[in-house]
């Protein structure tokens, strides 16, 4: 048995459970609620022991253990009060009568009432209703996706048990966390007991298939994976068998269909089993079709699955690597106990190939973290923002309400007076304000539903597990919960306001009661001044992701992004067998393409630059001591006028030419950062390395491009396709630099492919600035959401302010009468009201900064390259505030010196 | 507060969870966590116990005195002594007796060999 945990940090959630604990009895408390929080603790410290090590990824459990044992508690703590008030009435004996009425007739009562009251005025009831929509409307929108993303487990039996394998090389955070080679993963299958089964998919991007048959070729997405993937997940087929080990060659055409594939292509064709489909042209024989239900988290979105080829040597040699791994782990088995397992079989390795595993090692971590891993800081965030939205919707509505208890102090008097209670009175207000709570939540809930649809609809990749979030019951459960705690933040204010009326004084005054009133300034004053500090801290950080934001889009990334079109073209196979069809292809295609007007430059890659990693392999050299040394570096096959279609410099050397060819010697270009890494300042012209199975020289240095959006640089060698075409089939994405925006461009370049070869299709036709947007889309998501939460803020602290000047000028009409009659000017008149705005304003706007400052830093997993304490945008947006308060308070300002002071000395 | 009975019948059947936490509380005493761990490991592939309901059964087993407080075992990590180790009465051992006496005489019926061994 383990440690108990020896942590004493309660931290957030521990106080959270610890609060819980007070709904429980009183007796019951006394008992157990400090051994309830510790057992919590010992839960939660074991729990983070075992997880990575990555910041979202602890926040995320954290969340899900919390949030069930939060349930268990809440339910808990309802039925142990049951079980004492029913032990308490037994023991009493004889049943005491009491004059109170059964609760639920008195909330009925009250609701009419409160009905009747909030009709009779309209105006308020839409402000409130359409303010507190806004707010948990926000709130149930980002816990939508929260919870769908981070609170779920993923959607397999026992997910828990899955583990995601990685390859990483030490000290180089590029390759840590990378693919596996072929040539790995079946000693790790066989030689870690602790799994039950383990696969692979090969998931490069993009590697589309053609469906060719009758009529047009469809493009799909083909994923190819390894005998036990579906085991794995276990995941059954709706009919047929998956795939065995002997058939993970390069032979064997077969295919498993989604069932999306299944319905839409063979119309669910029930005797599918056996028939064959045309992929490239080659036929393969579908062997099973998978259920609806089945969703591949790693591998996206696919409409077939194929063997993946583990035994062609050349392919799964141990430099290559190229596969993505997961496995499930045996009943008992700990990531530990599975980790330990697979670092003996990778030490064995290295001491059968010494050199070939040098700093290098082998990574498993729990699949749940590495999905959802980075997504939950933002989400935390999103939900902060949105909290602190309704935050300030309440308090816009208890400034309300209390402005309309206030004017209803003679009522509350008379009733009062009357007999009622002075809890009676606080009951009634509730009620009311729950109700209004939850007429502003039904709205708010469609709202919700409504943002999320369309949010998801416009940019679907910004979020992990996006696929996944739908509304279901638990969100109506948050919804309603966020209901009642507004409705009874609200109405607070307004009630303990009611409770302190004293009803001979408010009779006799009239509607001056003047302590009472000035009580109620007072408040509202600091309920406005909370509410500007709130919307600053919003503002705030809705200005660093703008700038952040900005600054990611004018990064240079090393290459050209304006004028420049892309497509890819994938060559079947069966119509070009071999490197030599292919390349002969692609030649002459590029000239075509280069003669076609406006166009200036044309070249093709096997990856665009700055759409992440692609396709590593070791870069090996002698260092200065004679020893044989290896470097992970990033891999293109590039042909034509790659480099100058992109702008990209040749530094040293030469681009290459066409009579680098099969023919002629093996050749590669570097680019800057690996030759200074490896060559220091000399010139590596002429170098000999090894790469793959062969050895190159380098005839050229270029100047270095970004991996990803984000401008991380490094290693990179370039082939060219001339002379390692015949290496695989690579699909070419073209790069064509023209003259002027490329809008007629993809139609034309469509009609070169097809006259070329009719069977081809012009894949993904995109300019590379969109591309480079694409990459930048999930932080444009964060920075809308927040951006939209900042506006709302401010609207309402703007409101808000105009709302209690506009109460004060009302209240004081009769103060701004006596001083206009002394000769006070209008001036004057105004800058004691626009004083008054400056004041609540500047507080609120010290508060606002003072959290800003602490709060910020909870952003910087997001920003780039923004300091969490930017100035420009602390100074900028506290500007702002202050033009907004001031012309929030202006209007009322006007308003004061209309007043005419001889009707303003007749009011009492 | 005096148990409810000392009879062993009055406290069966017992509810699952209930029996679950006096079996486990046989042999060794237990912290709270400890007992969430004893589950864990006996029904890996059920969700664990949560600490409301937990509770919950500890303390009505307390009053019904099938279980006691008992001090925490000599060779327990310095931390865990401050928790508040359980362990069952020799009611609570006569208890669990019979309730896993009487599922052992249900399990071992012709209609439940059915279900199991199909």
């Amino acid at each position: 048995m383990t440690t108990p945990g020896t942590s004493r940090r309660p931290g957030l959630s521990g106080a959270w459970i610890a609060a819980l604990t007070h709904l429980f009895p009183p007796r019951f408390r006394a008992r157990f609620a400090e051994e309830m929080v510790w057992t919590y603790l010992d839960r939660r410290d074991a729990l983070l022991r075992k997880c990575s090590r990555r910041r979202g990824a602890r926040a995320a459990r954290v969340i899900r253990l919390t949030t069930t044992t939060s349930f268990n508690l809440i339910s808990s703590a309802l039925a142990e009060c049951y079980q004492a008030a029913r032990r308490a009435r037994n023991k009493s004996g004889a049943h005491i009568r009491t004059r109170k009425e059964p609760m639920i007739k008195t909330f009925i009562t009250d609701s009419h009432q409160a009905m009747r009251s909030l009709t009779k005025q309209p105006g308020y009831l839409a402000v409130a209703v359409l303010t507190l929509a806004l707010g948990i409307g926000a709130n149930t929108a980002v816990f939508s996706v929260l919870n769908s993303v981070i609170l779920s487990p993923l959607p397999y039996p026992e997910s828990d048990r899955l583990v995601r394998i990685y390859n990483s090389w030490e000290g180089s955070p590029d390759f840590s966390r990378n693919y596996l080679s072929g040539y790995d993963f079946p000693r790790f299958r066989d030689g870690v007991q602790g799994f039950e089964t383990a696969a692979v998919m090969y998931t490069y991007r993009e590697t589309g298939r053609d469906l060719t048959g009758d009529g047009h070729p469809q493009r799909v997405k083909a994923l190819h994976i390894s005998s036990d993937y579906f085991e794995t997940y276990r995941a059954t087929p709706l009919f047929g068998r998956t795939f065995t080990r002997e058939e993970e060659h390069g032979d064997a055409r077969l295919a498993i269909l989604s069932h999306r594939l299944w319905r839409n292509y063979t119309n669910e064709d029930p005797d599918i089993l056996g028939k064959t489909i045309a992929l490239d042209g080659d036929a393969h024989t579908v062997v099973a079709v998978m259920r609806p239900s089945f969703l591949d988290v790693i591998g996206g979105d696919v409409d077939l699955w194929v063997p993946q080829d583990l035994q062609n040597e050349d392919r799964n040699s141990r430099g290559n690597h190229y596969l993505t791994g997961i496995a499930r782990l045996g009943p008992g088995v700990t990531v530990a106990q599975a980790q330990a397992q697979i670092d003996a079989v990778h030490n064995q390795l290295a001491e059968e190939f010494p050199g070939s595993y040098d700093r290098q090692y082998v990574e498993l971590v729990p699949l749940y973290e590495d999905v959802v891993g980075t997504t939950s800081t933002t989400l935390l965030i999103l939900w902060g923002a949105a909290g602190l939205v309704l935050l300030i919707a309440c308090v816009n509505v208890a400034n309300l309400s209390l402005a309309r208890s206030v004017s209803r102090t003679k009522e509350m008097a008379i009733r009062s007076a009357l007999g009622s209670g002075r809890s009676r009175l606080v009951g009634q207000l509730l009620t009311e304000s729950v109700l209004v709570a939850a007429v502003g939540g039904v709205v708010g809930s469609f709202l919700a539903y409504w943002g999320v649809k369309t949010l998801l609809a416009v940019s679907p990749e910004s979020l992990a597990r996006a696929e996944e979030v739908v509304f279901d019951p638990t969100l109506l459960g948050f919804a309603i919960a966020a209901t009642v705690v507004t409705g009874l933040l609200f109405g607070a204010a307004p009630a303990i306001h009611a409770a302190h009326v004293a009803p001979n004084e408010s009779l006799r005054d009239g509607t001056r009661g003047n302590s009472s009133t000035k009580n109620g300034r007072n408040i509202r004053s600091v309920l406005v001044a909370a509410q500007v500090s709130l919307a600053l801290v919003l503002l705030i950080g809705a200005g660093l992701l703008i700038k952040s934001f900005l600054a990611l889009r004018q990064l240079d990334l090393g290459f050209d992004i304006e004028n420049v079109a892309t497509f890819e073209v994938h060559l079947p196979t069966v119509r070009y067998p071999t490197g030599e069809d292919r390349i002969q292809f692609h030649l002459a295609f590029q000239d075509r393409v280069r003669d076609l007007p406006r166009v200036e430059s044309v070249g093709a890659a096997s990856w665009l630059p700055a759409r992440g990693m692609y396709h590593s392999w070791g870069y090996g050299y002698f260092d200065d001591a004679g020893e044989r040394q290896w470097l992970p570096a990033q891999v293109r096959t590039v042909e034509g006028d790659y480099f100058a279609a992109l702008g990209i410099e040749v530094l040293r050397g030469r681009s290459f030419v066409p009579t680098d060819d099969l023919d002629a010697a093996r050749v590669a270009i570097i680019n800057e950062g690996l030759a200074n890494q490896i060559y220091g300042g000399e010139s590596p012209l002429g170098e000999v390395f090894t790469f793959g199975s062969g050895e190159w020289t380098v005839i050229g240095v270029v100047s270095d491009v970004a991996h990803e959006a984000r401008g991380e640089f490094g290693p990179r060698v370039y082939l060219s396709h001339s002379q390692f075409g015949t290496n695989r089939n690579w699909a070419l994405t073209y790069i064509v630099k023209t003259s002027v925006p490329p809008r007629d461009f993809f139609d034309l370049a469509r009609r070169e492919l097809t006259s070329t070869d009719g069977g081809l299709v012009l894949y993904q036709p995109r300019t590379m600035k969109d591309v480079i947007g694409r990459q930048i889309a999930k932080d444009k998501f964060v920075l809308i959401l927040m951006a939209v939460f900042a506006a709302v803020a401010l609207s309402l602290a703007a409101v808000g302010i105009y709302g209690v000047l506009s109460y004060s000028v009302n209240q004081r009409v009769h103060e701004i009468g006596i001083r206009m009659a002394l000769g006070a000017r209008a001036t004057q008149v105004r800058g004691i009201v626009v004083g008054q705005a400056a004041l609540v304003a500047g507080f609120g706007m010290a508060a606002g900064l003072a959290g800003a400052f602490g709060l910020s830093r909870l952003m910087r997993s997001l920003l780039f390259e923004v300091t969490v304490t930017d100035p420009m945008v602390f100074g900028g947006v506290a500007a702002l505030l202050g033009v907004v308060a001031v012309v929030a308070g202006y209007i009322p300002a006007r308003r004061a010196t209309k007043i005419d002071p001889i009707v303003a000395l007749r009011r009492e | 507060m005096p148990p409810k009975s000392n009879n062993v019948n009055d406290f069966l059947p017992m509810s699952p969870l209930d029996f679950q936490v006096l079996l486990l509380l046989q042999h060794e005493p237990r912290h709270g966590y400890g007992i969430v761990q004893a589950s864990e490991e006996l029904l890996p592939s059920e969700p664990s116990l949560e600490i409301g309901s937990l509770y919950r059964i500890v303390g009505r087993m307390l009053d019904n005195g099938l279980i006691e407080e008992v001090k925490p075992p000599a060779d327990s990590p310095r931390d865990a002594r401050r928790r508040r180790f359980y362990q069952a009465t020799q009611l609570g051992v006569a208890v669990a007796r019979a309730e896993a006496t009487r599922m052992h005489a249900l399990l071992d019926s012709p209609q439940a060999a059915e279900l199991l061994h199909g």
